[in-house]
C-alpha cells in the first residue's frame, strides 16, 4: 500500500463526523488542563480512559492523542504569561517567552509558540507517517550505556543555556539530581533520603517543585521588589508577529523540529531533553547569544518545536513496536487493550486503519489547535491587564488546587510551599531554578542507567566507551561543555584586567 | 550595622523606578553583559554595576552563601545517606551516587566560597522579600493543611488572607471578596466541573 | 439565616428518619448502594482494565453499579490502604494483586494481608521465561544447562526487588536451581526493550506483554510455568512439559476489609463469581489476553498463603525484609 493511498485510508477514518468531533473534544480539554497549572495531560488521560470504554478504538485514540498534543499547546501558555511550566517541557519556553511577555510581547510570543508547535507537529507526523518501522528500530539500538550518555548531553545542554555562572549551573543540576535520589531506590527498595516521611517514600514530583522555584517564588520575588505592590500591567505592544520575525522563527522550528523528533523516540524525557537542546543548540548558532534569557525569538520558537516533535515522536516506538516510552504512551497502550487490541510489532500491518486514522487525525487536530489558539492569544493577553495584585492570589489557589489533584496530596502542597522558599532563597544567591528541574527529571534515570550499565558490564566501566552511540554522544557533550566554558574562562580574565574595584 | 542596611535600602530605593519592574542584583550583572555586548540598551532602568559592588562584602555576598548553602546541602545528604551501602559486588551501590553528586556539590559549594571571600560577588539583602517569602509559603501550607479536613472553602480564604497579607495594596476586606470569589470560581471549575474529590465545605456545616 | 434553620432541621430529622427506616430494611437488600471498587493502579494497565470488566458485569448481578476507584500511589499501598480502613459494610472492595504479598514486607507502612478479607479470585496468571529468536536457547532445557555452567554470568531482565518480574526470576532461581544476573527494569515494558535491544538475554514476564512478538518471530516464549499452556501462546511448552517442577506466576483477587458481616461476604462471593462465570464475560477478558480463573473465598486465601510461604524466604534472602520479620 503506497502513502497516498494509507493517507486516504487514513483521512477516511479521522474524518468521519463522530471522529473529527472527538479529535476537537481531545484538543480543546488538551488546551484547556495545559492552560490549568498542575493538571497535566496524564491525569486527564487516566480520568478520560473509562469513558473510551464507549467509544469505537479509533475514535478513542484520537481523542486521547489530541489531548496530549493539546496539552502541549495549552502548557506554553502559562509558561509565557505567568512564568509557570505545567510540564517539564515547557520549563525552558519560561526563559524566553516570559521575558517577551514583559516586554509587551506576549501575543507575539504566544503566536510564536503556536506556529513552531504546528510546524513541528505537521513535519512529526509526516515522519512518522514515513518512517514510523525503520526509526524504531533505531530506538532499540539504544542500551543503558547509550542512555546514559544521553542524559549527559541533555544536562549538559542544561549547563550551556543557564545564564549566570557556570559553576551554579552545575550545582543547581547537582541540587536537582539530589531531588531525584529521594524516595525508593529501583535497583534495591532501599528508601534514601526519605528523613523517615512517609510522602517521600514515592519521590519528590516534577510539578510540586516546579510550581514552587517558578510559580510561587516568582510571585514572592515580585512582590518583594515592588514593595508589594506587584508589576504594574505592561502595555501590549503588539498581538502578531512581523512578517520578519515569523521569517525568523522559520529555521530554529525546523532545527528544534529535528532535535526534538531524535529525543522523542528514546524512552523517558524526550519532550524535556529536546527542548533544553533545541534551545542550547539555537544559543550556540545565533549571532548575538546575549539575546537568549532577555526576550529572544527562538528562544521560543526552538524549544515549543522540539516539545511538540519529541512529543509526537513518542507515538512512534508505540505504535510501531507497541513499546511504551512514558507514562502517557502506556495510558494509549491501555485505551487499545481495553478495545481488545495488541499493540505489538505488527500494529500497523494488522490495524492499518486505526495506525493512518491516528496519523490523519494528528495533522488535523494540529490544524486544530492553531485555529483553536490563535484566537485565544487575544483573551490571553487580557489576562496581562488584570492588575497583578488581584491576579496573583488566582495564580496561588490554582498552583495548589493543581498540585493537591494529582494525587490528592496535601503534602504535595507541602512540597510546593518549601520549594517556594527555596525558590526565593535561589534567587538570592543567583542560582537559577531551570537546571534544578533538568537535574530532577534527568537524575534518576541517568543514576538508573548508569547502575544498569555497570551491571550489564560487570561493573566495568569501559563500557561507556566501548559503545559507539554511548562514545560519540560523550564525546559530543565534552564538547560543548568546553565550549560552553572557553567564553566563561576568557570573560573571567577580562573582568580581571578592566574591574576597577 | 543598622547603618549599612539602612544605606542599602537608600540605594535600592534610589534605584527603583516606579512602574517598571525593577531589575534583581542577577539582572543587573545580565545588563553589564548585554551592555559589553550589544552597545547600551535601557541602562537606566537598570541597577548600575557599582552599586551592587558598593553592598558586597567579604563575609556576605551571593557567592559565600551559595558556597555555605551547597556544603551544608551536601553535608545533610552525606549524613543521611552515610548507613547506604557505596559498593556492591556487581556494580554500584544505593549509596554511590547520592555521595558522588553530595561530593561534588560540596567541591563547587567550598570553590564558590573561596572566590566569594576573595573576590566578593554582588551583596545579600537577607531581609529584602523575607516578609512576601514567608506569607506567600505559609498561605499555601495553610492550605494544604486545611483542605483534606475542613474543605476548599477554608483552604481557599486561607490561602488568599494569609498570602495577601505581604501586599500593601490588599486590605482586609479585599482579601475577603477575592478569596469569595475565588472560592465560588475553583468550586465551579474543579468540582463542579472537573469532579475533582474535594470536600467543599468542613463536614459541620 | 434564621428563618432557614428551622427547616434544615427538619430536614435533617426527615433523613435521620429514613436511615433509621433503612436499617429496619430486611438485610436481603444489600447492596443498597453503589459498590466502591478501589483500584490500587493508575488506569489503562492490565489490572484497571481487567478490574473494570469484572466491575461492569458484576454490576449487572448486584442489580447496583459496581464503581471502579483508581488510587494509585507507593507501590499500590495507597488503594490498599483505603480498601482496609473502609467500614466493613461490604460496599467498598478492591483489588488486590500478588504484589501486595511483597509489599508488606518491603514497606513498613503498607497494609498487611492479615488486615484484610478475601473474596473472590479473578486469575493466575502464570510467568514465562523468554529470549530472543537469535538467542542460542531453544528450550527451557539449553538455559538450565547454560546458566548452570556458567553461574551468574545471563543477564535476566526484570523489574525493581520486591516487583512481579523479579519475583518470577527469583523463584526459578530457586526451583530450577540456576543463578544469573539480574538487571532491574522500570516494569515490564522496559525490559521487553531492552531484551530487543540484546542488552539482557532473557526476561521473565507474563505472557500477554510479548504473546504478540512471539507471534511475529522476534521473541521466543522458552515456557510457561503454568498449569497449562497459555491461550495466548498455545505452541509453547509449560515448564513442567519441559520436566521442571515449577509453577510460578501473578495473580488478581478482589477483597475488602476485615469483618464484613458473614452474609454481606456470602452475597459479594456470589456476585463476583457469578459474574465471572459467564461465557460472555470470558469472552470479553480473553479477547484482552486475560486468564480467567474464578475462584471464591477459600480459593483466594488458600492463593494467598500459598504465595506468602513461597515469596517470604527469596525476600529475605534478598535482604528485602524491611517489616514484619517472622520470627
Amino acid at each position: 500500500m503506497g502513502i497516498f493511498e494509507s493517507l486516504v485510508l487514513g483521512l477516511s477514518v479521522a474524518c468521519t463526523p463522530s471522529n473529527l468531533m472527538l479529535c476537537f473534544a481531545g484538543c480543546l480539554l488538551g488546551t484547556a488542563i495545559g492552560v490549568l497549572p498542575g493538571i497535566g495531560p496524564l491525569a486527564t488521560m487516566a480520568m478520560l480512559l473509562p469513558v473510551t470504554f464507549h467509544l469505537s478504538p479509533a475514535g478513542a485514540l484520537i481523542m486521547l492523542a489530541g489531548v496530549y498534543y493539546g496539552a502541549q499547546y495549552g502548557g506554553s501558555t502559562t509558561a509565557i504569561l505567568l512564568k509557570l511550566p505545567g510540564e517539564a517541557s515547557s520549563v525552558v519556553t519560561c526563559l524566553d517567552g516570559h521575558e517577551m511577555a514583559l516586554q509587551g510581547n506576549a501575543g507575539v510570543a504566544l503566536a510564536v509558540a503556536a506556529l513552531s508547535s504546528l510546524i513541528a507537529g505537521c513535519l512529526t507526523t509526516v515522519l512518522i507517517a514515513l518512517a514510523a518501522p525503520s526509526l524504531a528500530e533505531v530506538a532499540l539500538a539504544f542500551q543503558s550505556a547509550d542512555y546514559v550518555a544521553v542524559l549527559i548531553l541533555g544536562l549538559v545542554a542544561a549547563i550551556v543555556l543557564s545564564q549566570g555562572s557556570l559553576l551554579k549551573a552545575i550545582a543547581a543540576i547537582l541540587v536537582g539530581v539530589l531531588l531525584g535520589i529521594i524516595g525508593t531506590d529501583v535497583s534495591t527498595g532501599e528508601h534514601r533520603l526519605t528523613f523517615g516521611l512517609a510522602p517521600l517514600v514515592d519521590g519528590v514530583g516534577f510539578v510540586p517543585v516546579a510550581m514552587g522555584l517558578f510559580g510561587v517564588a516568582e510571585i514572592v520575588s515580585n512582590l518583594a521588589s515592588t514593595a508589594g505592590h506587584g508589576t504594574q500591567p505592561v502595555a501590549v505592544k503588539r498581538l502578531w508577529p512581523s512578517r520578519a520575525e515569523l521569517k525568523a522563527l522559520l529555521f530554529p522550528s525546523l532545527r528544534g523540529t529535528v532535535v526534538g523528533a531524535a529525543f522523542g523516540l528514546l524512552p523517558g524525557g524526550g519532550p524535556t531533553i529536546g527542548a533544553f537542546s533545541a534551545y542550547s543548540l539555537e544559543k550556540k548558532l545565533s549571532a548575538t547569544p546575549a539575546r537568549f534569557g532577555r526576550g529572544a525569538l527562538e528562544g521560543v520558537a526552538a524549544p515549543e518545536a522540539a516539545n511538540n516533535a519529541a512529543a509526537q515522536a513518542s507515538f512512534i516506538p508505540m505504535l510501531s513496536l507497541g513499546i511504551p516510552p512514558s507514562a502517557l504512551m502506556a495510558l494509549m497502550i491501555g485505551a487499545m487493550m481495553i478495545h481488545g487490541i495488541a499493540p505489538g510489532p505488527n500494529f500497523i500491518v494488522k490495524q492499518p486503519a486505526l495506525f493512518w486514522g491516528l496519523i490523519a487525525s494528528m495533522l488535523i487536530g494540529n490544524l486544530m489547535l492553531v485555529l483553536l489558539n490563535l484566537p485565544l492569544i487575544r483573551i490571553w493577553v487580557l489576562l496581562l491587564r488584570v492588575p497583578y495584585r488581584y491576579l496573583y492570589p488566582s495564580i496561588l489557589v490554582l498552583c495548589c488546587i493543581g498540585t493537591y489533584s494529582i494525587s490528592n496530596s496535601a503534602a504535595d502542597v507541602l512540597i510546593m510551599a518549601v520549594f517556594g522558599f527555596v525558590g526565593w532563597f535561589m534567587k538570592k544567591i543567583e542560582i537559577e531554578p531551570a537546571p534544578v528541574l533538568m537535574g530532577l527529571v534527568l537524575g534518576p534515570m541517568l543514576e538508573e542507567n548508569f547502575r544498569r550499565a555497570l551491571a550489564v558490564s560487570g561493573g566495568d566501566p569501559i563500557i561507556f566507551l566501548q559503545r559507539p552511540i554511548s562514545a560519540g554522544l560523550l564525546a559530543v557533550s565534552a564538547a560543548l561543555l568546553v565550549a560552553a566554558a572557553l567564553p566563561w574562562i576568557r570573560r573571567k580574565r577580562e573582568t580581571v584586567f578592566t574591574d576597577p574595584l | 550595622m543598622t547603618n549599612s542596611k539602612e544605606r542599602q535600602r537608600r540605594l535600592h530605593d534610589a534605584y527603583t523606578v516606579p512602574g517598571v519592574r525593577p531589575q534583581s542584583t542577577q539582572r543587573g550583572e545580565r545588563a553589564k553583559a548585554l551592555e559589553g555586548e550589544q552597545g547600551a540598551t535601557a541602562a537606566a532602568v537598570r541597577v548600575p554595576e557599582f552599586a551592587i559592588r558598593a553592598k558586597a562584602t567579604r563575609s556576605s555576598n551571593t557567592d559565600t552563601v551559595a558556597g555555605l548553602a551547597l556544603c551544608a546541602l551536601a553535608l545533610l545528604v552525606l549524613y543521611n545517606t552515610r548507613s547506604l551501602e557505596r559498593t556492591a559486588l556487581m556494580g554500584i551501590g544505593p549509596g554511590t551516587f547520592p555521595s558522588l553528586v553530595a561530593g561534588l556539590l560540596a567541591a563547587i559549594g567550598v570553590v564558590l566560597f573561596v572566590k566569594g571571600v576573595i573576590r566578593p560577588a554582588a551583596a545579600m539583602a537577607f531581609a529584602e522579600g523575607l516578609r512576601p517569602a514567608l506569607l506567600v509559603t505559609a498561605g499555601v501550607a495553610l492550605f494544604a493543611l486545611l483542605l483534606p479536613g475542613l474543605g476548599l472553602v477554608p483552604a481557599v480564604f486561607a490561602l488568599v488572607l494569609v498570602a495577601t497579607r505581604s501586599s500593601s495594596g490588599i486590605s482586609l476586606r479585599l482579601a475577603c471578596v477575592i478569596a469569595a470569589i475565588l472560592a465560588v470560581a475553583t468550586a465551579l471549575v474543579f468540582v463542579a466541573g472537573l469532579a475533582l474529590p474535594f470536600r467543599l465545605l468542613p463536614l459541620w456545616i | 439565616m434564621l428563618k432557614t434553620l428551622p427547616k434544615s432541621c427538619l430536614i435533617a430529622v426527615a433523613a435521620a428518619g429514613f436511615a433509621l427506616l433503612a436499617c429496619a430494611l430486611p438485610a436481603g437488600a444489600f447492596p443498597d448502594q453503589p459498590i466502591k471498587f478501589i483500584m490500587p493502579w493508575p488506569p489503562g494497565g492490565g489490572s484497571d482494565i481487567s478490574m473494570r470488566l469484572v466491575a461492569e458485569a458484576a454490576s449487572k448481578k448486584f442489580g447496583k453499579p459496581v464503581v471502579v476507584v483508581n488510587r494509585p500511589g507507593a507501590g499500590g499501598s495507597i488503594g490498599i490502604r483505603e480498601i482496609a480502613e473502609a467500614p466493613a459494610d461490604g460496599h467498598t472492595v478492591g483489588m488486590i494483586g500478588s504484589g501486595a504479598v511483597a509489599a508488606q514486607y518491603l514497606n513498613a507502612n503498607a497494609n498487611a494481608l492479615s488486615d484484610l478479607q478475601p473474596i473472590a479470585l479473578f486469575g493466575d496468571e502464570p510467568a514465562a521465561l523468554i529470549t530472543r529468536s537469535d538467542s542460542p536457547f531453544k528450550s527451557l532445557k539449553e538455559f538450565v544447562d547454560a546458566a548452570k555452567a556458567a553461574p551468574g554470568t545471563i543477564r535476566n531482565g526484570n523489574d525493581q526487588p520486591g516487583g512481579a518480574a523479579f519475583t518470577f526470576i527469583s523463584l526459578y532461581e530457586r526451583l530450577l536451581g540456576v543463578k544469573v544476573n539480574k538487571v532491574a527494569y522500570g516494569g515490564y515494558a522496559p525490559a521487553v526493550t531492552a531484551l530487543l535491544s540484546g542488552e539482557v538475554q532473557t526476561i521473565s514476564i507474563a505472557v500477554p506483554d510479548v504473546a504478540e512478538y512471539h507471534k511475529a518471530g522476534r521473541l521466543r516464549i522458552l515456557g510457561v510455568s503454568g498449569a497449562s499452556r497459555h491461550f495466548l501462546a498455545p505452541d509453547v511448552p509449560t515448564f513442567k512439559e519441559q520436566g521442571f517442577d515449577a509453577m510460578v506466576g501473578s495473580w488478581r483477587t478482589i477483597a475488602g476489609p476485615k469483618g464484613m458481616p458473614a452474609d454481606r461476604l456470602k452475597a459479594l462471593e456470589k456476585g463476583f463469581l457469578d459474574a465471572m462465570n459467564e461465557t460472555e464475560f470470558r469472552e470479553r477478558a480473553r479477547a484482552r489476553g486475560f486468564l480467567v480463573t474464578p475462584g471464591g473465598v477459600v480459593e483466594s486465601g488458600k492463593l494467598w498463603d500459598t504465595h506468602d510461604q513461597q515469596l517470604y524466604p527469596i525476600l529475605l534472602e534478598s535482604g528485602l525484609v524491611k517489616a514484619r520479620k517472622k520470627g
